[in-house]
């Protein structure tokens, strides 16, 4: 298993890019080192037909999808060459449209949920009636090159912790929904999937599961005290201990711009449905932590942050650990 | 050269989040088939943009954030339409020109297609094309839709 660099929501000038497809898959290499990349333009599906040309220049992995850009919210697609019907959607019968899409081996997520949308975007903002969002595989909760301060970031992170508190187990993940720019300078943002290979199927599965972070920098893995023993445990996963003992080792190598942190101070906030359970700072040797008693908790969750210019920066987040 | 669409439509504010179903029959195969489609006007003023921001766009937002997602609203100094369209043919979707801007012709033809379109035959069967109306912001739009096909060989 190993963490693959993913962008899972970009346009090309099939839809309303500024760049071409060829522009958009030399950026993705050469700036951001990405392992994968999913094409999803806006109601269209004709970037596919390029993308099948490019394959031999590059090694990335190349995902088919589609962003349904529907007049009450957008849904981006993965993993299917087909076109999919957006047309005839009205505020009632999306869940009945995804579950088509779950059939047919889509993976589906709700893009920028909390997106300003109308008067200044109509239908970013989603506004779906959903009565069961278990349809759905995941959700953009950071998107855009906007920080954890932006409304919208504020909103989706918000959105998300709601769902899980509800119980749903529900994938966060980062949406560039690449438009334009990209360069080195910029501080890029990954959706990272932990998975045994880097092919559609696996980087799909992965995401299914929730084994996932985002970062704009530094990666953690985490291992559980079972029996003695240190074991890896998958974000996405459950687990049935208490109380647990939990190792955090940090991967500042896999992200190019993570070097930066390895001076830096750098903690993680234990985020949990009971609010904040502790705050650990990295340090060279590896501390366990404990959570003496998981009475009541349904997940955690860690968000990692640095100091920067005396101020309290958030550097990503990983998907929950569920507590059954 | 046989025209299939000559079109000209005034939308008004109340239909917004609707879609316009053009229809045509085709009655034999075609080298290409050709779509113009504009509208006007692209956006607000800014005198009217400051008039929209009324309670019916703000309570869609949680009561918590309302007031900053305000501010990022008060931003824009122009708001802007958005109409897109869509082709089918007798088998299914043939493409989306999802743009917020036009280009002066949309061409689907055997070998090639404007990007967002499937390139194939022109067979005969009925073909739609659908303007979707995303936003509509300024009191009204005009718009106007042309769909024109050629055959080489023979008089269409």
């Amino acid at each position: 298993m190993r963490w693959y660099k993913c962008e899972l929501h970009t346009h090309t000038k099939h839809s309303d890019a500024r760049h071409d497809l060829e522009e958009l898959v030399d950026k993705a290499w050469n700036l951001l080192n990405l392992d994968v990349l999913a094409i999803t333009d806006h109601n269209t599906i004709t970037a596919n037909n390029e993308v099948i040309a490019n394959k031999e220049k590059y090694s990335l992995t190349f995902i088919p999808g589609i962003e349904l850009t529907t007049f009450y919210g957008h849904i981006v697609v993965l993993g299917l060459e087909e076109y999919i019907e957006w047309r005839d959607l009205h505020r009632f019968n999306l869940e009945q449209r995804v579950e088509e899409i779950n059939k047919c081996g889509g993976v589906v997520g709700i893009a920028h949920p909390c997106r300003v949308g109308d008067p200044i975007s109509t239908g970013s903002y989603f506004t779906y009636h959903i009565d069961d969002y278990n349809v759905f595989d995941y959700i953009e909760v950071w998107t855009r090159m906007t920080s954890d301060e932006d409304i919208e970031n504020k909103a989706n992170m918000a959105l998300w912790t709601e769902l899980l508190n509800k119980g749903y187990r529900i994938t966060g993940v980062y949406g560039r929904d690449w438009h334009d720019g990209g360069s080195e300078a910029d501080e890029n943002i990954y959706t990272l999937v932990n998975c045994p290979d880097s092919d559609k199927t696996s980087i799909l599965q992965g995401i299914k599961r929730g084994h996932v972070q985002c970062s704009s920098g530094p990666i953690i893995n985490i291992q559980v005290l079972k029996a003695g023993e240190w074991e890896d445990l998958y974000f996405g996963d459950e687990i049935v201990l208490n109380p647990i003992t939990f190792k955090l080792c940090w991967d500042l190598e896999t992200i190019k711009r993570a070097e930066k942190y390895k001076q830096a101070k750098l903690y993680v906030n234990i985020q949990s449905n009971k609010g904040s359970l502790a705050m650990i700072e990295k340090t060279d040797s590896e501390e366990p932590f404990h959570i003496d008693n998981i009475d009541g908790l349904k997940w955690i969750r860690l968000h990692t942050y640095t100091i920067e210019n005396d101020h309290e920066k958030m550097l990503g987040f990983t998907n929950p650990i569920y507590f059954k | 050269m046989k025209t299939y669409i000559d079109a000209k439509g005034m939308l008004t504010r109340d239909c917004m989040k609707s879609q316009i179903i053009y229809q045509f029959f085709v009655d034999k195969p075609l080298d290409g088939l050709y779509i113009s489609f504009y509208y006007y006007p692209k956006s607000t003023s800014e005198q009217q943009q400051k008039k929209m921001i009324c309670d019916d766009y703000m309570n869609q937002y949680p009561d918590v954030f309302r007031s900053e997602y305000k501010k990022e609203i008060e931003k824009e100094q122009y708001l802007y339409n958005l109409l897109t369209l869509s082709v089918d043919d007798d088998k299914g979707f043939r493409g989306s020109y999802h743009k917020h801007w036009m280009v002066d012709e949309i061409v689907i033809e055997k070998a090639s297609a404007t990007k967002g379109f499937i390139a194939g035959e022109i067979k005969e069967g009925n073909w739609k094309v659908t303007i979707s109306n995303h936003a509509i912001l300024t009191e009204n739009i005009t718009y106007h839709i042309k769909v024109w096909g050629t055959c080489q060989n023979e008089m269409v």
